[in-house]
């Protein structure tokens, strides 16, 4: 694997951690069923986010 | 890396469950298992693209993503069923964790797989830590 690839994949895993600690934050501020609502819409893009890595 | 989202997802449980009461720390350890498995998708993509993964650990992983999110679904849905219902113990939340853990066990093990395995251990903490949020929950007596 080049130095391009590692550098690309360890900005992905960093986006990842970046966007767990955004999430965790956001939690706090929200209601339970906004939250639920914002469950939802996750699993929803999840679903499609599956679809469009078995295309790769 | 991975490993620090395993221990933020960790966090997470532990502050929700001091906080909490069942029913909402149920809600957020559901959304914790969706964001873990949305940040699961994303570095599997990253990883076939460089190589690291081949077609079959690629299609293995879509299959763990697609039932862990089918058990997600579910597990929310009833999760709400309960509160609606006016249930508010610990009691009456555990056993639908319980549930969600053994659905998630219908996917693909991927015990022999070390690099699948450490892609998918944020999503596999998340599931555990459900439970452990509830138990450790505030609510009231059944």
């Amino acid at each position: 694997m080049n130095a391009n690839l590692i550098v690309s994949i360890g900005l992905t895993v960093l986006d990842e951690v970046l966007a767990m600690i955004a999430h965790i934050k956001e939690q706090g501020s929200l209601t339970t069923e906004q939250i639920v609502a914002m469950a939802d819409q996750q699993d929803l893009a999840n679903k499609d986010a599956i679809k469009s890595l078995l295309a790769l | 890396m991975k490993r620090f989202q395993s221990l933020f997802v960790v966090a997470a449980l532990f502050l929700m469950a001091c906080t909490s009461d069942p029913y909402k720390a149920a809600i957020k350890g559901s959304s914790d298992v969706s964001q873990a498995v949305s940040s699961a998708i994303k570095i599997t993509a990253a990883y076939y693209s460089a190589g690291t993964f081949n077609d079959a650990q690629k299609a293995k992983a879509a299959a763990v993503f697609t039932v862990v999110t089918d058990c997600n679904m579910t597990f929310r849905k009833a999760v709400v069923g309960v509160h609606n219902a006016g249930q508010t113990s610990v009691q009456a939340f555990l056993p639908i964790a319980d549930a969600f853990v053994v659905c998630t066990q219908r996917a693909p093990q991927v015990q022999n797989d070390a690099k699948l395995k450490e892609t998918l251990h944020a999503v596999d903490t998340a599931i555990q830590g459900v439970r452990l949020a509830i138990a450790s929950a505030k609510g009231t007596k059944p």
